[in-house]
């Protein structure tokens, strides 16, 4: 079996380590004996293919880089639309979330139209140094079973109008300053503020999204083989303890 | 007012040094509390040159104070690293008479780049030279992003005549000598051996600040630092003062003159902006030279040590470019060794340390052992593992000391690489294991 993701921007959409999170999917298949080819796409690389991708990841830039990806990325919007709605999945940090809602406007009150396939949009707050920074708790059910998932939040951007939230915030901010809800989920999209990287202590969610890939691509279900995630559970288990026996909002 | 804020914190500097306490940051905190304008009060007779840039801060100020006092100057730098406002504020008390007078040739700071706007706004304390190292990511959750300081500093310098140094092979560096009114004083490095078509290090200002659009690279050294000009406009076709044209074993040359040291590239920046600095200040080259020839480091920045008759090399490592760079030097050491990082997330680490991710641990399988220590030693242990580093070879031992113990329990070759919190207390314990077992 293999899968094969496509990353998009690579170089210029990404902050805070997020291409880690292709290499933890990348660690957690191949220990399992399944390869995984990631090939990029980039400003200058002609026409976007999508259509040969089980899984198109997008990392978080600033607002600079957001504006010159924006640009590009909407000459694609329907080729994204067919192939979400053909049921590869996307995972959507930061940056790559807020340009998949109507619009986003940045720091300096510049306005970048978003790819509008999902409803929510945001805006920054014109305040640079008041931004939602911190580590951050979240409880979810899309994997099936209630998992609590830990990262890191580093965003100015007021995300509104989300209507099927990816998590309930336990610790954090979220999709806006003290927001109950973080990020969006719907079936094969993920978006999410989490950085750490997102999948880094958050294995069932890594192997969450595997598991759908794989079942998408071959049409059988697919049982994963338990890895060793010791380290996992250690660093996850620090995070929870230190933040989440404080008071359960910052 | 201020005289009598000076007043107190200097006898509390003295009281302190009667117990045999070091001052550190705490006066500078304290003059800070009670007059969070401080800074002007102050009166310096010298000219003012700042360092500042991502990595190589604390290395070359001690090599400009060295090189500025073997030449006879008076001189003042905080060389102990304590580049935020307190720290300089301590630096600042520590020298000052009780009206708050400095006389001295020159006051060098060390600073945080985000400190900069901040300190120097006053007209007291006007810079006369800012060197401009490099921008790489750092500390970002403190900072907010790269990009913002950038745009900060550069509205603080277009309205500040100075002499801006800048590092002509790092485009976020370049960028600010666009609106300086003061003089612009390049340097960079030619084209060497190990020099890439291709960078395989994570980028940072790979786009034009004037036409928005991605710029070409000739060559990198390492990360984006490299000669490269935008397609559309001048940025990057620059003129250099100081140009090192080659490189050959430890001699640099730049036109006639050459210069020994046993540098790391990254070393070879900061030397370049000393050198530009000598030219502007008329320094003495044979002095200068000198001082660069037989430094060595002893705040634990490529500070060596030899225990058990094994050379142990403390690097810091506050971001994936200062990792990068040392696993690059190690995989040249072809001897058996073993490794240690110590990562925490403490407030002036940063809480957020998703940057381990962008640190390239290709190159690490020369290394028997890793040991992952500090607060964060799991998330450095998931990341390794990440990287098809053999899992069994990885050990956590979050307490720093316990982690050093265990390390220098085997016979082989000792690399160390910690972030900033726990430097100096992981060079100290080293340099008292030395003394022992001299």
């Amino acid at each position: 079996m293999e899968l094969n993701v496509l990353c998009l921007y690579p170089n210029i959409m990404d902050l805070y380590g997020d291409n880690g999170n292709l290499e933890i999917l990348k660690y957690r298949l191949n220990k399992r004996g399944i390869n995984m080819n990631i090939d990029t796409y980039t400003i200058g690389d002609g026409s976007l293919n999508l259509s040969d991708y089980d899984l198109i990841f997008m990392g978080g830039g600033s607002d600079k880089e957001q504006k010159l990806v924006a640009k590009d990325l909407i000459k694609y919007k329907d080729k994204i639309k067919h192939s979400i709605n053909s049921g590869a999945f996307y995972l959507l940090i930061c940056g790559a979330y807020q340009l998949f809602g109507k619009y986003y406007i940045d720091s300096e009150n510049n306005k970048i139209e978003g790819l509008g396939i999902f409803d929510y949009y945001t805006k920054s707050s014109t305040n640079k140094q008041k931004r939602c920074i911190g580590n951050i708790i979240l409880e979810t059910d899309i994997t099936g079973k209630n998992i609590k998932i830990v990262g890191f939040e580093n965003h100015g951007g007021q995300t509104e109008n989300v209507d099927s939230p990816f998590a309930k915030v336990l610790y954090g901010n979220g999709n806006k300053f003290l927001s109950e809800y973080e990020g969006y989920y719907n079936k094969n999209v993920l978006g999410t503020y989490l950085h750490g990287p997102l999948l880094s202590k958050n294995p069932e969610l890594a192997d969450y999204i595997i598991k759908y890939c794989l079942e998408n691509k071959y049409n059988k279900k697919i049982n994963l083989t338990k890895l060793d995630d010791k380290f996992e559970e250690i660093a996850k288990n620090e995070i929870l303890n230190k933040y989440l026996n404080k008071e359960s909002k910052v | 007012m201020n005289n009598l804020i000076l007043i107190f914190i200097k006898f509390i500097i003295y009281t302190m040094k009667l117990f045999g306490k070091k001052a550190g940051t705490l006066p500078g905190k304290l003059a800070l509390k009670l007059n969070n304008n401080i800074y002007s009060y102050f009166k310096i007779n010298g000219k003012i040159i700042v360092v500042t840039g991502t990595n190589g801060k604390t290395t070359t100020t001690n090599m400009i104070y060295q090189i500025l006092k073997k030449d006879n100057k008076k001189v003042i730098a905080n060389i102990g690293g304590n580049n935020i406002g307190w720290g300089i504020v301590s630096t600042l008390i520590n020298n000052c008479n009780y009206k708050g007078v400095i006389n001295c040739d020159y006051l060098v700071l060390e600073t945080d780049e985000h400190w900069i706007p901040k300190i120097y706004k006053y007209d007291n304390l006007k810079i006369d030279t800012l060197i401009v190292l490099n921008f790489f990511r750092d500390q970002l959750d403190r900072a907010g992003e790269l990009e913002t300081l950038i745009l900060k500093l550069d509205n603080f310098i277009k309205d500040y005549p100075c002499n801006l140094i800048l590092n002509g092979n790092d485009p976020n560096v370049l960028r600010l000598g666009i609106n300086n009114k003061g003089r612009n004083y390049y340097y960079g490095i030619n084209k060497l051996k190990t020099s890439k078509e291709k960078s395989n290090d994570k980028m940072e200002g790979i786009i034009c600040p004037n036409c928005k659009i991605p710029l070409k690279y000739e060559y990198y050294q390492y990360a984006h630092i490299g000669k490269f000009e935008c397609p559309k406009c001048d940025f990057g076709k620059i003129k250099y003062d100081v140009f090192a044209n080659k490189i050959v074993d430890d001699k640099i040359y730049i036109n006639d003159m050459y210069i020994v040291n046993n540098p790391s590239l990254y070393n070879i920046y900061n030397i370049l902006s000393i050198i530009t600095l000598s030219k502007i200040y008329n320094i003495d080259t044979v002095i200068m030279k000198d001082i660069i020839k037989n430094y060595k480091s002893t705040n634990g920045r490529g500070q060596k040590f030899i225990i058990n008759n094994n050379s142990v090399i403390l690097q810091l490592g506050k971001n994936p470019t200062g990792f990068n760079v040392v696993f690059k030097d190690a995989k040249d050491d072809k001897e058996k060794k073993e490794l240690l990082i110590v990562i925490n997330d403490k407030i002036n680490d940063g809480f957020d340390i998703s940057w381990i991710w962008d640190i390239d641990f290709t190159n690490i399988d020369s290394f028997k052992r890793i040991i992952c220590s500090g607060s964060r030693a799991s998330d450095l242990a998931i990341r390794i593992k990440c990287s098809n580093y053999d899992i069994n070879n990885i050990v956590v031992i979050n307490d720093e000391y316990k982690a050093i113990n265990e390390l220098i329990n085997t016979n082989n070759t000792k690399y160390i690489i910690s972030n900033y919190s726990s430097l100096t207390k992981i060079k100290e314990y080293l340099e008292n294991i030395e003394k022992r077992k001299q």
